[in-house]
């Protein structure tokens, strides 16, 4: 489910609140988040030093182009999103019902 | 004189009267009560052979009821309810169990429709505060699927592919 459903909301996601970006290793850096159930207090923190010089996590140039963090409160938005689908998930999976497509939002 | 005993004779005959009447009434009654019951009975019998429970002796019964039995005949009467009040349950059970298979055929829609309606219910329970969101109990099993637990390592993956080339 991870794959199939919360990727493409990762991507769509990203582009809303970061920004135009696509980084495959930032949408990666999410999915594994999920993938290995941690919590989502740690998927902000984790969001927070992103390079803006070439928008890739962990920066790339650290030394060169310093890492800044992007702003906190997007972060946070862009977690609530994602997290607000995985609760949604989580209910619904309580309940014995299937989400298929669903989305929450 | 005379005439109180022409009197007295004349209510002892209406008394007699009276109580052959009602002796009368109260044979009848439970003649009528006895075939009644025993027709019931017969029709029960029938149908539970039949296989089928019908409520078609329900307008019988209220006869019993409309029926303007004398005083003495209450007793039967009683008996009379009482039995057919059992054989009503059992016509309750009968029609249970025929509207069953009914409840059963809408069940599949009903239930897809029910679930679109708590799915609905639940996307507008989940909480939009970062606090709640972040507390509330999420059920990893229920987010992997057979793929993600049969994830292959990618080291794993680069070690299959160098044996390809």
């Amino acid at each position: 489910m991870i794959d199939r459903k919360f990727e493409p909301l990762v991507k769509r996601q990203m582009v809303k609140y970061l920004g135009q970006l696509e980084d495959d290793d930032l949408i990666m850096f999410v999915v594994e988040h999920l993938k290995d159930h941690k919590a989502p207090q740690k998927l902000v923190e984790g969001l927070e030093p992103v390079c803006p010089s070439t928008y890739s996590f962990p920066c790339a140039f650290p030394l060169i182009a310093p890492c800044t963090q992007v702003l906190e409160e997007e972060a946070h938005e862009f977690v609530n999103s994602i997290w607000r689908q995985v609760i949604f998930e989580s209910m619904a999976y309580g309940e014995g019902l299937l989400t298929e497509r669903l989305m929450v939002d | 004189m005379r005439r109180v005993t022409q009197e007295e004779a004349a209510d002892s005959e209406s008394r007699g009267y009276e109580d052959r009447e009602a002796e009368n009434l109260r044979i009848e009654s439970e003649k009528f009560l006895a075939r009644q019951m025993e027709d019931m009975q017969a029709l029960a019998e029938e149908q539970r052979k039949a296989g089928m429970l019908l409520d078609d002796g329900a307008p019988v019964k209220l006869n019993v009821l409309l029926n303007p039995a004398p005083t003495r005949a209450e007793p039967a009467a009683k008996d009379t309810k009482t039995a057919v009040f059992g054989q009503e349950e059992e016509e309750d059970e009968g029609i249970k169990k025929r509207k069953a298979p009914l409840v059963k055929l809408d069940f599949g829609p009903a239930e897809g429709e029910k679930a679109k309606e708590r799915l609905e219910v639940i996307k507008q329970s989940v909480p939009h505060d970062k606090e709640s969101l972040f507390k509330a109990k999420v059920r990893w099993d229920g987010l992997n699927d057979v793929r993600d637990s049969f994830r292959i390592d990618p080291a794993s993956v680069h070690h299959l592919l160098s044996y390809r080339a």
